[in-house]
């Protein structure tokens, strides 16, 4: 950590509380966008749920509040010092520090024993790659609780990467109780928490072991917090089930809008099992590269799961970073850039024709949520091409032309 | 015509039937009363109240589980009471409202708001049950077969659009004190907890002739008699607003044990001139001069210059022109015994600058305020009311509170609700319940709830410089609402100081719907039900009771549609684009990198299968590809497999 990343994160700072005090609605502008956030990450029901909490109606008795509880204990806990508005200090202190912190474990993980052999970028740039993404500062500035679940799951690969396993079980613990999908993660960190010289399947056991006592005692919070266990079905329920229709970025809302009611149950059955399907074929064939594996399924869950959100795509762009030494191998990045920028540049004027102005209809918005898929898939497809191309080819460039079979 | 005769007076002799023993029985009651009220600017509101009693319930009358019952219904309608009895509803209130009350022009509701419902239709009954799904499933039970009944969508009305047990209703009986004291019922105390209130509303329905006729039937003389002879759909549907009310109340005293007491009001405003018009000239000409009345107040009023006053003050028209018909003889089912409990009349409330006379051309009044005319004196009644002054009518107070609510916001994904309540008194403040039940689509956020108190005169602050949450509402029932089971339901209770304007506000999101649960004019909007708001009074003794009832008006909320022509573009495009993430996805993650040197020569396919074959059998070497580099060409795993095996 040099004083240029210093400068950065600062500036970042600077940066995110300005934003936040120049345009004051604009927490409530990015807070209500569809694309930014859903109702599994929204900071005003997340206040809903917080109020219905403290005037002792429990918050998962009807379906305002589909959050995790530990955010109710978090905010709480925030609240006693201060007002929880979204623009008020202690709120704007917790996601700015958040953020730095997620960036700070990005730079900390590019200087990894593992990563630092090979061709890294430097802290700095890795650093505002994260901090001055939009995509990143408009899910902080709209108070997205992705934000925090995004930092744990970061901060736990970061432990891992310096052996500190248990540290990095608790925070995958944490960022898995808040987002459910991140239970995806759990093989290739396996991988990651095994990598060390001379752990066996035992340790691995152990971990999981160990993983899934937390999560079992994180899960048991909610139900001391609320008196019952009807929280899982308003949270992991409501997440598995789809039961939200609010339009995002992903491929649910419409296709299950749409859909026969009879087949719904079936669609509802495959389409998780899709978000599923590929991580252990992933973490098979990139067992040598772990973080890559991890990086892939964040990918994956990012165009596959019930209510994404843009956030999540620049979390991936940020992890991405982190593997130089597969850039040379990366193609059509023009293409996919490009689609990605048309994509993000049309879905909130697409939506604004559709919901505010009534000259476009549903499926303006749906068309660009394929476009969004689509730009996805290939910086996916071509994240895991490179990477493989990279452990054939030994990282040295090959002289010889290679042939994929 | 004649072939209905002979049935008519088969219906006559069994009510002389009845009638010759009323002494002896003195049970089944039945009394009709029509009141007239001249309001501003020509309209005119005509109560039509109806009232029955049933026969006692029999001595033994009760049932194991302590529930009335009736074998005998007399005059009342066996129709509503089985429906009643089979679903153990101990109160059941039901309203058909049409039309919107302006309150600031025609002041206090008819009967203080008690029997005018909300837009639409809207049904409450007390039901006995063990469990809550005991008596819900009951309540499914009733509405359905109210449904039947009076022709109304009364059977949409399910859990997502039930409110359970509201403060702002209270039973009309007495059964809370003395029907479970009753002999015979036991000294079962838990039973009043027993009693379940459900509350639904139907705002969109539209009341109309079908709902009507069943409602008419239910009456002894089934609207050919009485003063139920002139309710014709076409001039009751035709008023500014109308409210067709059914209550239905066990009425127990220990002296003569438990009735059925059952009321039926309709309420309608007319607009006179309107339905004069459609009496006189069903084709709208202009006026001739001579009967034109001008207004005298504008400047340029002259003898050639007429400015025509909006509604006319010169007015004369009798009861028949308003209603299409004369009300035929009474409805008596008893001459004999005609008592207070048994009665037929018609009563005016007018200011002496009307006059009213009957047909035969004697005046009847032109000074009491209150002429009545018991109507079992005449075969065919009317009335002819004239005036030179028809802003004279009789002083009618103004409502205790006004609400407004309205929603507020653009788009289509989120909006909220403003609801203002003014009190108009100068010296006490008014305490209020307030009852707002959202559909589940509808989301709002509670926490997101303003309260701001301004004077009278000045429009609500911009901004809620005084928070007054403290204040002004005292108490606040809250269940939110969840996804397709049950809406929201938002009790407030309030206090609102003199003159002044209560501005309540909330935040609400509106969510997509399934394609099949958007009726069919989706791009419509869907109706939000009206809010109850209920004036509490504090009487001398220190109990607090309902005296005032009204309604906001209904909502029409719109949400976002899908486009409907479009599930399988949808599941097929959806599906293309999942697919071809998958199909790149694994395709890359089976196959392996080879150096091109390493690679054989393009060998067809069988000829490739069949070396694979001999691979695994025969060890026998097959000839090595010439290496051509430079360019990438594509294996099959399995083939390199196979050459892995052979070297």
């Amino acid at each position: 950590m040099d004083s240029r990343t210093w400068a950065v994160i600062l500036a970042a700072a600077v940066l995110r509380l300005s934003l936040s005090w120049i345009f004051p609605s604009l927490n409530s502008i990015l807070g209500q966008h569809v694309a930014v956030t859903t109702s599994m990450t929204s900071f005003k029901q997340l206040k809903e749920g917080l109020h219905l909490y403290e005037i002792g109606i429990s918050p998962y008795h009807g379906g305002v509040y589909h959050q995790a509880p530990i955010f109710l204990l978090l905010f709480k806990l925030l609240g006693k010092f201060g007002s929880t508005a979204p623009n008020s200090l202690v709120v704007n202190g917790v996601y700015i520090f958040t953020d730095s912190l997620t960036s700070y474990f990005l730079c900390a993980i590019s200087k990894s024993p593992s990563l630092a052999k090979t061709d890294q970028l430097a802290s700095w740039v890795i650093a505002s790659i994260y901090l001055f993404n939009p995509l990143v500062i408009a899910t902080n500035v709209a108070r997205s609780t992705a934000v925090l679940s995004n930092a744990a799951m970061i901060g736990s690969i970061a432990y891992a990467c310096y052996n500190r396993n248990v540290l990095s079980v608790m925070f995958l613990v944490l960022a898995s109780h808040a987002n459910i999908y991140m239970v995806y993660l759990v093989p290739p960190f396996l991988l990651l928490w095994t990598s060390k010289r001379g752990s066996s399947m035992a340790s691995g056991a152990k971990y999981l072991l160990l993983y899934i006592t937390a999560s079992a005692g994180l899960a048991s919070i909610g139900y001391f917090m609320t008196g019952s266990v009807q929280y899982l079905s308003a949270t992991y329920g409501f997440l598995l089930f789809f039961e939200d229709l609010t339009p995002n970025m992903g491929l649910w809302w419409y296709f299950f809008m749409e859909m026969f009611d009879f087949f719904r149950p079936l669609f509802t059955y495959i389409f998780q099992l899709y978000s599923f399907i590929y991580v252990l074929p992933i973490t098979f064939r990139l067992h040598n590269y772990p973080l890559i594996a991890i990086t892939c399924i964040v990918g994956i869950t990012t165009l596959s799961k019930s209510y994404p959100e843009v956030g999540d795509l620049g979390v991936y762009i940020s992890l991405l970073s982190l593997f130089r030494f597969i850039f040379p191998n990366v193609r059509y990045t023009l293409v996919a850039v490009l689609v990605l920028l048309h994509s993000l540049v049309l879905a909130p004027s697409f939506y604004h024709l559709w919901i505010y102005l009534g000259s476009g209809n549903a499926n303006f918005f749906y068309a660009i949520t394929l476009v969004y898929t689509i730009g996805l898939t290939i910086i996916l497809t071509e994240t895991l091409r490179a990477t493989l191309l990279f452990e054939f080819t030994g990282g040295k460039d090959p002289s010889k032309a290679v042939a994929q079979i | 015509m004649i072939l209905l005769l002979p049935k008519i007076h088969i219906l006559a002799v069994c009510v002389l039937c009845h009638v010759s023993n009323c002494a002896a029985a003195s049970s089944s009651s039945y009394s009709e009363h029509l009141d007239l009220t001249p309001l501003p600017r020509n309209n005119l509101l005509a109560s039509f109240n109806f009232e029955v009693y049933s026969d006692p319930a029999a001595e033994n009358g009760f049932r194991n589980d302590g529930q009335l019952f009736w074998a005998h219904y007399g005059l009342f309608p066996r129709s509503v009471g089985q429906i009643v009895q089979s679903t153990h509803t101990h109160e059941l209130h039901l309203r058909f409202t049409q039309g919107w009350w302006d309150a600031e022009e025609w002041g206090l509701l008819p009967h203080n708001g008690k029997y005018a419902g909300g837009s639409g239709v809207e049904v409450w009954a007390w039901i006995a049950g063990e469990s809550d799904t005991q008596a819900e499933n009951r309540w499914y039970e009733l509405v359905n077969g109210l449904s039947g009944l009076f022709c109304a969508s009364l059977n949409f009305v399910d859990s997502t659009r039930t409110t359970p047990n509201p403060i702002s209703f209270r039973p009309d009986s007495n059964m809370r004190s003395s029907f479970l004291s009753y002999p015979g019922s036991g000294e079962n105390n838990t039973a009043s907890s027993d009693l379940h209130l459900y509350h639904g509303s139907l705002p969109r329905e539209t009341v109309c002739t079908e709902n009507l006729t069943p409602f008419l039937k239910l009456l002894p003389c089934k609207g050919r008699a009485g003063i139920s002879s002139l309710l014709d759909g076409h001039r009751i549907f035709d008023s500014k607003w109308q409210s067709m009310a059914l209550d239905f109340v066990p009425i127990c005293d220990p002296d003569s044990g438990c009735r059925l007491h059952m009321t039926q009001k309709v309420d309608v405003v007319l607009d006179v001139q309107r339905s004069l018009q459609r009496q006189h000239s069903p084709i709208p000409h202009p006026p001739p001069t001579e009967e034109l009345q001008c207004d005298r107040s504008k400047p340029y009023h002259s003898e050639s210059i007429c400015f025509p006053l909006p509604s006319p003050e010169v007015v004369d028209w009798k009861l028949s022109d308003i209603f299409g018909l004369k009300i035929k003889s009474s409805c008596l089912v008893d001459q004999t015994c005609e008592n207070e409990a048994s009665s037929s009349s018609v009563c005016t409330h007018i200011t002496p600058a009307w006059r009213l006379s009957r047909e035969d051309g004697t005046v009847v009044s032109s000074t009491p305020s209150n002429a009545c005319f018991s109507l079992h004196d005449s075969n065919e009644f009317d009335l002819f009311f004239s005036t030179a002054n028809s802003t004279s009518v009789s002083q009618n107070d103004q409502p205790p509170v006004y609400i407004q609510r309205s929603m507020t916001g653009r788009g289509q994904q989120n909006g909220g609700i403003q609801t203002i309540i003014y009190n108009p008194s100068m010296t006490d403040s008014v305490s209020l319940i307030y009852l707002e039940s959202l559909p589940w689509y509808m989301k709002p956020y509670i926490h997101t709830m303003v309260a701001t108190l301004s004077s009278a005169d000045s429009a609500p602050p911009a901004s809620p410089s005084t928070s007054l949450e403290q204040e002004v509402i005292k108490r606040t029932l809250y269940r939110p609402f969840l996804e397709r089971v049950r809406g929201t339901y938002l009790e407030l209770k309030l206090e609102v100081p003199p003159e002044s304007r209560l501005t309540l506000s909330y935040d609400f999101d509106k969510t997509l719907l399934y394609l099949a649960e958007y009726p069919p004019d989706a791009n419509r909007g869907f109706d939000v039900p009206p809010g109850i708001l209920t004036v509490l009074t504090k009487g001398a003794d220190g109990n607090i009771s309902y005296t005032y009832a009204l309604r906001t008006s209904s909502l029409l909320l719109s949400l976002p549609t899908p486009d409907f022509s479009m599930p399988y573009n949808v599941i097929i495009l959806t599906s293309t684009v999942m697919a071809l993430a998958f199909g790149t996805v694994y395709n890359i993650l089976v196959r392996r990198f080879v150096y091109e040197d390493d690679l054989g020569e393009h060998t067809p396919l069988l000829q490739r299968i069949k070396q694979r074959i001999r691979a695994r059998f025969v060890k026998q070497k097959t000839p090595a590809g010439s290496n051509k580099s430079g360019k990438v060409k594509e294996r099959t795993d399995a083939e390199d497999r196979g050459r892995d095996k052979k070297t």
